[in-house]
């Protein structure tokens, strides 16, 4: 573990103690170091914003209210709350059933105009995070949630593993199975804009 | 895709992007790709893709300082509020809707099946850490809301904050006396790298 992760726990823990001994200023210290983060997460895995601000919400309320519950031993803060954040936004899938993005349609009016021999360079790179988002948001959730962990929020396959419930071996296969598909949608929905970018 | 060898390195590819492969696949898949333009351009296909992953999705779906602190404000009242005894509230409907409401718990029913049989492997590993018990457990209470704030939520997709540029949440509230208006620097920051 990298030693600024080792300080943050550190940080952590000890406004936890803070936080259990009574000092209120203490949650609001946890709120202000995680909330952007898991409002990053929820607003990712799930497909409103305002679904996302109610798991939000949800989350940092049942966090705080069972901060004795939390184990130092077992985890670190982050995946603690992450975990309560992932698994409230599983109940939000199905609860909600949330059609997966109509991703053709999203795509091909995302493309430049065939017109253009050369589109621009900001309007092609907005392009690409547009595609790369629509994507992102088009896969299931088993693979979206692993990605997102992964790459939005740089955790390690352990911690990946850790939040999902799953094994680690599951968590590392199933980043490489939504690169496939992610690789799949792409090519399939944004062929020409791929290469005019990608390739350079 | 012409030969078996083509197919099992296009197969690889994602994880030799991502150096997951073995050693002796990295040798088999290296090799290939010095050979053969098709796979080679689907290895650069990769490689860009990853590229745009990275740096697309740490800024995907980021909160206003707005947004933040309007669901701290949420928060507060929310811990301010007793802890409501669970009821079935949620599940009762008026009589008229009555009907309406059967054809949609079964539709939740089977898609709720659906959902599940589609990814029975996904969530069906023993957790290697407590889940908080209550957290599976559909929520019934409906939130408690300040009703005007469900509007800060529009316009927010094209405007992507950084964890450092984030305020600190609304003072003065519930939880605490002392007005807090400034994040931590150092441990925004680390938070930052370490998303990064
Ligand atoms: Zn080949």
């Amino acid at each position: 573990m990298l030693e600024h992760d080792d300080q943050q726990q550190a940080v952590d823990e000890a406004i936890i103690e803070r936080c259990m001994a009574g000092d209120q200023l203490g949650f609001t210290e946890l709120y202000e170091r995680y909330a952007a983060s898991v409002y990053r997460l929820c607003n990712t895995l799930l497909n409103t914003q305002e679904d996302a601000e109610d798991v939000v919400q949800e989350s940092f309320v049942y966090a705080f209210k069972n901060i004795d519950r939390f184990d130092s031993d077992r985890a670190t803060f982050k995946t603690w709350l992450f975990t309560i954040a992932v698994s409230r936004c599983r109940n939000m899938y199905r609860r909600k059933q949330f059609p997966l993005v109509a991703l053709s349609a999203a795509l091909q009016l995302r493309l430049p105009s065939s017109s253009g021999e050369h589109p621009e360079t900001a309007l092609a790179q907005s392009n690409v995070r547009d595609a790369v988002e629509e994507a992102v948001r088009s896969l299931a959730p088993h693979l979206r949630e692993p990605l997102v962990l992964r790459y939005a929020h740089g955790l390690t396959y352990r911690e990946i593993a850790e939040i999902m419930g799953c094994p680690q071996k599951t968590a590392e296969s199933r980043v490489r199975l939504a690169h496939q598909k992610l690789r799949k949608i792409m090519q399939g929905q944004g062929r020409s804009l791929l290469e005019e970018i990608l390739l350079i | 895709m012409n030969t078996l060898r083509c197919q099992y390195v296009q197969s690889r590819i994602a994880a030799f992007v991502n150096n997951e492969c073995t050693e002796r696949e990295r040798r088999i898949v290296g090799q290939h790709l010095d050979k053969c333009s098709t796979c080679e351009a689907a290895y650069r296909k990769q490689r860009g893709l990853q590229r745009d992953i990275k740096r697309d999705l740490p800024r995907m779906g980021s909160a206003t300082s707005g947004q933040l602190n309007a669901i701290w404000q949420r928060i507060e009242q929310d811990l301010a509020t007793p802890t409501p005894q669970p009821t079935s509230n949620a599940l009762r409907m008026p009589s008229s809707t009555w009907h309406y409401g059967l054809v949609a718990a079964m539709a939740v029913i089977l898609l709720t099946l659906a959902w599940f049989t589609d990814s029975n492997s996904v969530y069906a590993a023993v957790p290697s850490q407590p889940v908080p018990q209550d957290v599976v457990e559909p929520r019934i209470a409906t939130p408690v809301r300040i009703s005007n704030q469900q509007s800060v939520a529009i316009a927010f997709a094209t405007e992507y904050v950084t964890e450092n540029e984030q305020t600190a949440p609304a003072s003065g509230g519930i939880l605490h006396n002392t007005p807090r208006q400034t994040p931590e620097p150092v441990t925004t920051q680390t938070e930052v790298n370490r998303t990064q």
